[in-house]
């Protein structure tokens, strides 16, 4: 099915989810998978990460080869009424020009998913090299799924268009 | 690590590889328990030879969210290898496994490893961008966090100690006093900015993975707030200011004792750690900050206030120099296996544990031993026994030392502790001479 949008139950899912299994390909050409929080912009239809410069070879790999996916799978990492295990495949961008700040526009969204954060962040002092962070900017391709995770059933396949 | 050992302790187990389509792909793995036996098998809608006979990273993922907000207890452990695929099973031939558990490397130490990747991207990407980066703090912080501003209560103390004592034998001129506390301070920060240089240049703070906010050091050249070339810059002018004031002093109110006094503060503050003395690796750190937050200090302080030198104002230096030696000792315990290995061989390595606990609680006990003999040997007025009150904080600092020992994070509340033990108790010796004074 191609579509220009994700299906709302499915961005339900991405604006619910806690924990998602981000993978970017490394230099050896290998899958390799990181769990992080996801922040899903309805508006763009974009899929966004930060990352820590701490933390900084998925980054690497993204920049070598943009293709990533996404897997948000298990209920209890998923504060949404309905539920489904979403994969997403697509290409994502690192934005690491302004490293101090040029995250922040994200704060809105992480703050509804983790309210403490400002929090957090008004003690910056004490752990700096972790508020120093890119942004990873996916555009969902294709996305697979599993409807109420049910895992032994087929799952819906949704490719989506150039323009969301 | 064995896969099968830990399936049970995950409740999430995704499974990643490069898919026919050229993307990544990453799904979700069913654990089935079969017989005594957890097996994994594919997800409807993924085709077994897709999977079968590649390259795979097998993701077993753990967090508790907590209901007030955050997580804990993460944790993941990664497999790579080869899947093989057979009817609905899949089998991992495990090449390697790396994982992460909070609970055995806690997030902050897992933050200081990582340190050294996130200096080398911040440069990659300065270079790119010809512009070179720095952690943004904006200036006051990064200045809090470079010279450690509020250590600096262990010279506010002493200083307030030894003009106090001259205060209860009549003198008191509040413009000397702030001159005092003002130079006193500025060779207080040289102190911690070349503390920091030193031992980043000579490995002890470099190599400690488990830095608190009392301990193993402020990280700014680490952490890439400071280069090394401000690090010296900013001791040299604290040091070069300390000292102006100091000459000033010594020009008005006594040249020899001030000039003495000025040049040995100076001498011990940089030659804490700085080559060829180090004394601080040479296990004479804990006797110079004793010295220098001790006599010198409140000797000082009351000498610029009197113009003269007195058994009074050395007795009144006694406990606090002891208490400011106890901040430093304390916070030496988390430091302790760095120190090691980096040859700063500070008392607390040179010692077991039975014994560092044993000097912690007779160096306790000299603090109110020798804060009590003030009086009793009418060397200051009774009041300063009002500082005897402080007793059972020092208790808790020694059960907490005892407790939680070579623990660093678990340490943090002993070493705020011991602070403000420091903190409290001089302050009290302190208005303990004012209001003897005004009796």
């Amino acid at each position: 099915m191609i579509h220009s949008r994700l299906p709302s139950e499915v961005e339900e899912v991405l604006e619910g989810a806690m924990v998602a299994v981000l993978t970017a390909v490394n230099q050896r050409g290998e899958a390799v998978s990181h769990p992080m929080l996801p922040l899903y912009d309805r508006e763009k239809g974009l899929l966004y990460f930060t990352s820590s410069i701490l933390f900084s070879k998925k980054l690497n790999h993204i920049k070598r080869n943009p293709r990533v996916s996404v897997l948000i799978s298990n209920r209890d990492y998923i504060r949404s009424r309905s539920y489904h295990v979403v994969q997403v495949k697509g290409e994502a961008r690192v934005l690491d020009q302004d490293l101090s700040s040029g995250w922040q526009w994200l704060l809105p969204l992480w703050r509804k998913k983790e309210p403490y954060i400002d929090a957090f962040l008004k003690r910056r002092f004490a752990l700096p090299l972790f508020w120093e962070r890119a942004v990873i900017e996916v555009q969902p391709r294709k996305v697979a799924v599993w409807r109420g995770g049910d895992l032994d059933s087929e799952p819906e396949l949704h490719v989506l268009g150039e323009k969301l | 690590m064995k896969l099968e050992n830990e399936l049970k302790n995950f409740e999430q187990v995704t499974l990643s590889f490069v898919d026919e389509d050229g993307y990544p792909s990453t799904i979700p793995v069913k654990v089935v328990l079969a017989d005594g036996k957890f097996t994994l098998r594919l997800p409807s809608g993924v085709r077994p030879e897709s999977v079968s006979g590649k390259k795979v990273t097998l993701l077993l993922n753990h967090v508790t969210p907590l209901p007030t907000g955050g997580y804990t207890d993460r944790r993941y452990v990664a497999f790579k290898g080869v899947a093989l695929v057979s009817g609905e099973t899949l089998e991992i031939s495990v090449e390697k496994s790396y994982s992460w558990d909070e609970s055995k490397t806690p997030f902050p130490e897992y933050v200081e490893v990582s340190t050294p990747r996130a200096r080398r991207y911040l440069e990659t990407v300065g270079r790119r961008l010809g512009v070179t980066f720095k952690p943004s703090l904006g200036l006051f912080w990064s200045f809090f966090r470079a010279v450690r501003l509020p250590f600096l209560v262990a010279t506010a103390v002493p200083v307030a100690i030894g003009v106090a004592a001259a205060f209860y034998r009549g003198f008191f001129d509040p413009l000397l006093f702030i001159l005092t506390l003002a130079g006193l301070s500025f060779v207080h920060l040289g102190l911690n900015v070349a503390n920091d240089y030193f031992d980043t240049l000579l490995g002890a703070d470099t190599l400690n993975r488990r830095p608190t906010p009392f301990s193993g050091g402020s990280r700014a050249i680490i952490y890439g707030i400071l280069s090394p070339s401000e690090a010296r810059i900013l001791y040299t002018s604290f040091f070069a200011m300390g000292v102006s004031i100091g000459i000033y002093l010594a020009l008005t109110r006594g040249l020899v004792e001030i000039a003495a006094l000025t040049a040995i503060g100076i001498m011990l503050s940089y030659f804490y750690t700085a080559p060829p003395l180090k004394l601080a690796y040479r296990g004479l750190g804990e006797l110079a900050v004793f010295l220098g937050f001790g006599p010198v200090i409140v000797l000082g302080s009351y000498f610029v206030q009197t113009q003269r030198l007195s058994y009074e104002a050395l007795a009144a230096s006694i406990p606090i120099g002891i208490l400011v030696m106890l901040i430093l000792y304390v916070n030496e315990i988390p430091d302790a296996p760095y120190d090691k290995q980096a040859g700063k061989l500070t008392l607390v390595t040179r010692l077991s544990k039975a014994q560092t606990l044993s000097f912690l609680a007779i160096s306790l006990s000299a603090v109110y031993l020798s804060t009590a003999l003030i009086p009793l040997l009418s060397l200051g007025p009774p009041t300063v026994l009002i500082a005897l009150t402080t007793a059972p904080i020092a208790v808790k600092v020694y059960r907490g030392a005892r407790e939680s020992f070579g623990e660093p994070y678990s340490m943090i509340g002993t070493m705020s502790l011991n602070v403000k033990n420091a903190a409290i108790t001089g302050a009290l010796i302190a208005a303990g001479y004012v209001v003897g004074a005004l009796l």
